[in-house]
């Protein structure tokens, strides 16, 4: 686990927006004090990865929040030369994977590669999480992402 | 054996140009393209009474455009969505009439998708991030490409799928769009063409993505008792699926193999209604907003082994002369966009063997079968097409139709 200041993509992104129910609050609460809380179900124990109010393995409304180790395999990637958002022009190209969580049930997670944006990337490197914090500002709270981040050597 | 085989049928189709400066209200291309159908199926404003659209919020709804063209609805729906919509709303057409609602339903979509609301995400308000596109779209992952690109790289990872493999998708496409006065873009590609046009998002290339364009298209739908009295020998409605669905939306990246699509779910309900298999089907309609889309949704409904879609594609099987075309307008990749419309639009007339190619009496039915450039398109006694309609890796519907 590494910590970082910097952001991996330009300034000018919507910040994220929590919805009033609260369903992914744990998560990003948990990214504050850098620690990657997934949910779990209460019933049988199934990580489970976006938030959802159902557990998709027992179909229990059950679901909790869980701590896990911030590290896991790259599954899938892509390079984007073509943004949506305007303030992306600035960082062309940049990465995004699908990282696997081998020690959460392989649930998987979207998130952005740090480094070279243009290095070779392999399916199955190991990657551990860079939490990403931004100071926010004006009605914006500060919040942190996970990003990720190939692991040396493996 | 449930559902509504062979009762139903596509009498009537209509398109306006394809273009990218259509210069024309959604309403007024949705005017012409229903009437054009109504035409076509010979019919006039007292004999429509149902009518649905789709749309994204860039479309005019239903009551508009029956009003527009003198029709009293005693049924309409305007629904949210895009690709796979066709195949359901078709669906739908057959279940308002077999409930009685109404008699004959015109189903159209009106989108200027080049110069109002583009697809491919420019010229559109950045949304808020919030629930799914809280995971997505804070990392820079919104567009469909960006969202489905994941799932092509791991096709490739897993099955040694190649780019030069999809490449063949555009370049079959390209062939069929060069016998096809209405496409957008008519000039033939070659492999290395794609693999020389500049990244999107990698693994899609520049050429690996569908066109945008402005356009209105629409279909008719009635009673078998009532389409032999029309002008147009019926496309009878075998079996359809509709937007059927991966466990998991939201995120569909979330589990199971990725690069499993929705069709995967589709597949027996379509095939079970229509009573038939893969090798009954003579021409594929596989929604190309993408070279991958129409590789994964061939393997997902049995015309490949799963991980076999590069070979298939790249094989010729695909291309007019081979045995089973994909997609001979010219589909997304060369036609135009019209969140599958035209696709059925195409096969319907296959089935009629009416294909409005090159062939100087096409209108009557007389074609020369000679595919080379600016020539046929016309498949040599279609007489089973299949539509394999795409929203996303985890909503797809289908249709299959016969003559
Ligand atoms: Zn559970």
């Amino acid at each position: 686990m590494t910590d970082e200041t910097s952001s991996y993509l330009p300034a000018g992104l919507p910040a994220p927006a929590a919805n009033v129910d609260g369903l992914e609050s744990p998560f990003w609460e948990g990214t504050r004090r850098h620690e990657l809380v997934v949910q779990r179900c209460n019933d049988c124990e199934t990580y489970q990865w976006g938030p959802e109010w159902i557990c998709h393995h027992c179909r229990s409304f059950d679901l909790g929040w869980t701590e896990v180790p911030p590290r896991g395999v790259l599954y899938s990637w892509e390079r984007v030369w073509y943004p949506v958002h305007p303030a992306l022009q600035a960082k062309l190209p940049y990465m995004v994977v699908l990282v696997e969580l081998p020690d959460a049930g392989n649930i998987r997670m979207v998130g952005n590669l740090v480094g070279d944006a243009e290095a070779e990337v392999e399916i199955g490197a190991a990657v551990e999480a860079v939490f990403e914090d931004h100071e926010g500002g004006g009605d914006v709270e500060p919040y942190t992402l996970v990003q990720w981040r190939v692991v040396e050597g493996s | 054996m449930a559902g509504l085989k062979d009762q139903y049928a596509i009498v009537g189709i209509g398109e306006t140009e394809y273009s990218r400066d259509s210069g024309r209200t959604t309403r007024a291309m949705g005017v012409e393209a229903v009437r054009s159908a109504m035409r076509d199926a010979g019919l006039g404003p007292d004999e429509v009474d149902g009518m649905l659209s789709y749309h994204g919020n860039d479309s005019t709804a239903s009551p508009t455009i029956a009003t527009d063209l003198g029709i009293r609805l005693n049924f309409y729906m305007d629904c949210s969505g895009g690709g796979s919509s066709t195949e359901a709303l078709i669906g739908i057409a057959c279940g308002v009439i077999e409930a009685g609602m109404c008699k004959t339903v015109a189903i159209f979509r009106s989108m200027n998708g080049y110069t109002e609301a583009r697809i491919g995400g420019t010229g559109r308000q950045a949304p808020a991030f919030r629930s799914g596109a809280l995971q997505q779209g804070i990392y820079g992952m919104s567009s469909a490409a960006q969202s489905f690109a994941p799932s092509f790289m791991r096709h490739m990872y897993e099955y040694g799928t190649t780019s030069e493999q999809l490449a063949h998708v555009k370049v079959a496409h390209s062939k069929h769009a060069s016998n096809n006065p209405k496409a957008f873009y008519k000039e033939r590609v070659s492999v290395q063409d794609v693999l020389a046009s500049r990244w999107i998002v990698k693994p899609l290339h520049l050429l690996d993505c569908c066109v945008e364009t402005d356009n209105s298209t629409a279909i008719i739908v009635t009673s078998v008792e009532r389409a032999r009295d029309m002008a147009q020998s019926p496309a009878y409605i075998m079996g359809v699926a509709g937007r059927t669905s991966k466990p998991s939306v939201g995120y569909h990246w979330r589990s199971g193999p990725i690069s499993r699509v929705a069709g995967h779910y589709a597949r027996p309900i379509v095939f079970g209604t229509a009573g038939i298999g893969v090798d009954d089907i003579d021409v594929t309609g596989s929604y190309d907003a993408f070279s991958f889309t129409t590789m994964l949704q061939l393997e997902a409904y049995g015309f490949c082994a799963e991980g076999e879609g590069g070979d298939y594609v790249s094989s010729g099987i695909i291309e007019l002369g081979g045995d089973r075309p994909n997609n001979t307008s010219g589909g997304h990749l060369c036609e135009a966009y019209t969140h599958g419309m035209n696709l059925v639009i195409e096969n319907v007339r296959q089935l009629r063997g009416k294909i409005d190619d090159y062939c100087p009496n096409w209108q009557d039915g007389e074609h020369t079968y000679d595919y080379s450039e600016g020539g046929c398109r016309q498949v040599r006694d279609a007489e089973i097409t299949m539509n394999l309609g795409w929203a996303m890796p985890a909503t797809g519907s289908a249709l299959i139709m016969r003559r």
